[in-house]
């Protein structure tokens, strides 16, 4: 025996030597969005390429605090620029005040706003020049001086028509400010260059971030920030999780503990136990960073879920074994025969085209077939041949006992268990409520809701990561015609409030004609002739060509064009939406090509709907899988019970489930591990009964066991308070409960049990 | 070498103080010259503006009325074309319109100037005399400064000329006078 562990400490050795050489180099994927299925739209993948997370930061002071608005806009703008210089943010929209002035400058008289031209296309030639020569006479300055130039200032006009933004802030070298009679507020607009769903990469910017707010909060004490961003939102709820999966891990490990404690009573089955847990977990580790080279660490905490399995066969194995190796040679089938299915299944995974389910296939295959081996070869020789304490025993005896053994019962069983499941399966299908939002995965903090509440009313306007049109064409020219076309169809049906894009700070392509129709006739009307006299000029300059790539707001908005690639494509923020699929049905009606929206959380959205729908496939298959197996060797008939029995355990946990919160992708991924767990109960109690009474109570006391600390480990999570784990907490509570309640029932079934009775 | 020491020290801390106290000093006679300049609300002032863009070969001359009141300004053009804007804390405005977008803060400065809101210059403008009867108002605020080199507020009882300096060179000449002058 003691050769026996020295061998299986050497493999543990051997495993986490291996582990720590191929652990150290793999670089694991964090971000959310590395584990949806990447888009295989260029457009899109464009947009992703070029995505940076904005947000936003609600600066605010009394008054009547004592420091001047000289002193605030001062500190503000000291402030950002020690925030921006040690970190990858950087304030939004950088083109200053004076890049602008110098762009429409040299451009000036190539501007038009659409409401001029149509008084030059209706020759009101009269008004354009009063109003020019009005406009000279004011005392406000003009932002250039381009009367030369554009003599009737109609470039002068196209400014002052463009929108303002975040009105009544005014912007300040970068930095918006507005003061009232109560508080002088300062809106700070940064764009973070690190994935806000990248877990690690995301809580150090907003450690710094914060690290910077508290410093200068210690130096300016009736400072208040509020913030908004999705870089908050996601961090916040990371956090949490992560709490609450220490803290509920760490509960639930310790109840699972105690409850093996006192069925074994013994150290020696818990460290044997702890030792092929973690040999399971170092091999899937191992094929994981084997088979992909950046694995997601999500599919790693998913895979959490191979400790409920592999405890399952470590508890059959023991309990086998302690009463006698007989009763361990006859656990080998159902135990190879559970295993195998439920490795099959996972392997199926791996044809699905998401890569954390093929990640956490491979995982789980991996483990399991290690449990199976270690279960099956290894097991008997580290621990003594011990039954479990006789407190257990006669609990499960109890529990035994509340099942019929007549066999009418078994005739109506034989037909119930199918019914009930085609019926549970059918109304589920028709009658399910599902959300796949990734928004609604995730509560945020009160605090955090309430501050973006805040920076939402004082800042009209501000819209954090909305949704973006992307639109392609041959050059820019046509890029900004197409996104005018749909800001009209947009605005005029009150879908969106604004569009915001180049094309909103440059005219229509049409200007270029109306300033040479200007040119042509000006010479020829006294109005503009007396004007042009006025001001001392001879002649109506020729309008210089408009360049808009050079637009200071160009890099903005216009992607960055893979080099291979001939059509220039930009992109425009939909501000103010207010029904997302009435946008994209009248996008779809004005069927103009190269136009298309994407939202980044839709385009998340979306695919934790198809990772849903895939696994709803998947665990069909896996039911059918085990259908198959599992009736070559217990027959059609109780094949077919086991797996209704199955189908109703997840059914009955989603609509649990689904009365506590609409159905998503982590309920999907808890009902895996109720299917395999059922699965798992349903052949051992099956293959159990064969030989009477006390196999099946063996089995029971098995299943029992697993089923408590899979409860307890598992269904802990059901308190969450973050949707997502509660999703699946729930799920499996209530999966593995009605899993362990109804399979002793299909003993009754078997053949052998009745004779042996 | 303590002794010398001692007196660089205080020299310096001298000199400095007595920099400092020029230079308020020289706030202090500006802010009072504006004082002087202070009109008393409501006043109708005539005017007669000449604006040097550089671009142009010549000034472009108006003239016209100025009504002043504690809300606002009314600037009636009569020539060479007749025009009525009005200028308040929300901007400068034709008449029943909306304000000029981006003219709140040339209005604010014309509003602090006409109406001789002592608060406002000091806390927006450096003050210094840049003559006997001339009070230059510099902007400190960075907004401002992207537009406005100085201001210039001449008069003895009352701003006679006002003139405006642009950061681009341009410059507007303000001459007013009293209805009955």
């Amino acid at each position: 025996m003691l050769s026996s562990y020295l061998r299986f400490a050497l493999l543990l050795l051997v495993l986490a030597a291996l582990c720590v050489w191929r652990l150290a180099p793999t670089q694991w994927s964090t971000s959310l969005l590395d584990a949806l299925p990447q888009s295989s739209d260029a457009l899109q993948q464009q947009a992703t390429a070029s995505d940076q997370q904005q947000l936003a930061l609600l600066l605010r002071i009394p008054s009547s605090g004592g420091v001047s608005h000289h002193q605030w806009q001062a500190q503000v703008h000291q402030w950002v620029q020690q925030l921006i210089a040690g970190s990858r943010l950087q304030l939004s929209g950088q083109a200053t005040l004076s890049a602008f002035n110098d762009y429409y400058a040299k451009h000036a008289g190539a501007f038009i706003s659409a409401s001029d031209g149509e008084r030059v296309a209706a020759q009101n030639w009269q008004a354009l020049a009063d109003r020019a020569q009005q406009r000279l006479l004011s005392p406000a300055p003009l932002f250039a001086d381009i009367v030369r130039q554009d003599p009737l200032l109609l470039s002068q006009f196209f400014l002052e028509q463009l929108p303002q933004p975040f009105a009544p802030f005014q912007r300040q070298q970068g930095v918006w400010f507005h003061d009232d009679d109560q508080q002088r507020q300062a809106l700070v607009l940064l764009n973070s260059q690190v994935d806000a769903f990248s877990q690690q990469q995301a809580s150090a910017q907003l450690a710094l971030l914060e690290a910077n707010i508290a410093e200068w909060q210690q130096r300016l004490p009736q400072l208040t920030v509020s913030r908004s961003g999705l870089l908050f939102h996601a961090v916040a709820a990371a956090d949490r999780a992560k709490w609450e999966i220490s803290v509920y891990g760490s509960a639930s490990l310790a109840l699972a503990l105690l409850l093996m404690w006192v069925v074994f009573r013994s150290l020696r089955q818990l460290l044997v136990t702890l030792a092929i847990l973690s040999c399971a977990a170092m091999v899937g580790l191992l094929v994981l960073v084997s088979c992909f080279q950046r694995p997601h660490v999500l599919a790693f905490v998913f895979s959490t879920t191979l400790i409920g399995l592999c405890i399952d066969y470590v508890f059959h194995g023991a309990i086998a074994w302690g009463h006698g190796a007989e009763r361990f040679r006859q656990l080998r089938r159902p135990l190879t025969l559970s295993a195998m299915s439920t490795i099959i299944g996972f392997i199926a995974l791996w044809w699905l085209p998401l890569p954390l389910l093929q990640q956490m296939g491979v995982f789980m295959a991996a483990g399991l077939l290690s449990v199976l081996l270690i279960v099956l070869f290894w097991l008997p020789h580290a621990i003594p041949a011990r039954q479990p304490s006789r407190r257990w025993q006669r609990c499960c005896e109890r529990w035994q006992r509340c099942y019929p053994t007549q066999p009418g019962v078994a005739r109506w069983l034989a037909w119930c268990w199918p019914a009930l499941a085609v019926i549970s399966v059918t109304a589920l299908l028709l009658m399910s409520n599902s959300e796949d939002n990734v928004r609604s995965l995730n509560q945020s903090p009160p605090a955090l809701l309430k501050q973006e509440q805040q920076v939402r009313q004082a800042v009209a306007g501000l819209n954090i990561s909305p949704s973006v049109l992307l639109v392609s064409a041959a050059n820019l020219e046509q890029v900004l015609n197409k996104e005018r076309i749909v800001r009209q169809l947009l605005v005029s049906q009150g879908l969106v409030q604004q569009l915001q894009g180049l094309s909103g700070w440059l005219p229509v392509t049409a200007a270029q004609q109306w300033a040479q129709q200007i040119r042509q006739q000006a010479q020829q009307h006294g109005a503009i002739a007396d004007y042009l006299a006025w001001l001392g000029l001879s002649d109506y300059p020729s309008p210089p060509p408009l360049a808009a790539a050079e637009h200071p707001l160009a890099a903005q908005y216009v992607l960055a064009a893979p080099t291979s690639a001939s059509r220039v494509t930009a992109r425009s923020f939909l501000l103010g939406v207010s029904d997302s699929q009435a946008v994209t049905a009248a996008l779809h009606e004005l069927d103009l090509p190269g136009v298309q929206l994407y939202s980044p959380l839709q385009q998340a959205s979306k695919a934790l709907s198809h990772y849903r729908q895939q696994l709803k496939w998947w665990l069909a298959g896996l039911l059918t899988i085990a259908a198959l197996v599992v009736a070559r060797s217990m027959g059609w008939r109780q094949s077919i019970n086991i797996v209704s029995v199955v189908a109703l355990a997840v059914t009955l946990a989603l609509w649990v489930s689904q009365g506590l919160q609409p159905l998503n992708l982590f309920h999907a991924i808890g009902a895996i591990l109720v299917a395999v767990l059922g699965l798992d109960y349903g052949i051992f109690c099956s293959h159990g009964a064969r030989h009477g009474r006390l196999g099946l109570q063996q089995a029971m006391q098995a299943t029992g066991l697993s089923a408590l600390t899979t409860c307890v480990a598992f269904g802990l999570l059901a308190f969450s308070q973050t949707p997502a784990i509660a999703a699946f907490g729930t799920t499996v509570l209530v999966g593995v409960l009605v899993s362990v309640i109804c399979t002793p029932s299909l003993a009754l079934l078997m053949q052998g049990y009745q004779q042996h009775d | 070498m303590k002794p010398i020491l001692s007196l660089v020290v205080a020299l310096l801390i001298s000199t400095s103080w007595l920099v400092a106290a020029a230079a308020n000093d020289e706030q202090q006679t500006a802010l009072s010259r504006l004082q002087q300049q202070r009109l008393s609300l409501p006043v109708s002032l005539q005017f007669s503006q000449a604006r040097y863009l550089h671009a142009l070969p010549r000034p472009l001359n108006s003239h016209g009325e100025l009504h002043i009141d504690e809300q606002q300004i009314v600037w009636q053009t009569l020539q060479p074309q007749p025009a009525r804007l009005v200028i308040d804390a929300q901007g400068v405005r034709q008449q029943d319109s909306e304000p000029q977008p981006g003219s709140e803060q040339v209005a604010k400065i014309l509003l602090a100037i006409l109406q001789q809101q002592q608060q406002q210059l000091q806390a927006n403008f450096l003050l210094t005399l840049s003559s006997a009867q001339c009070v230059r108002l510099t902007p400190k605020d960075n907004a401002l400064q992207q537009f406005v080199r100085y201001i210039d507020s001449c008069g003895e009882d009352f701003p006679a000329q006002i003139t405006l300096f642009e950061q681009n060179g341009n410059r507007t000449e303000l001459q007013l006078s009293r209805p009955d002058a």
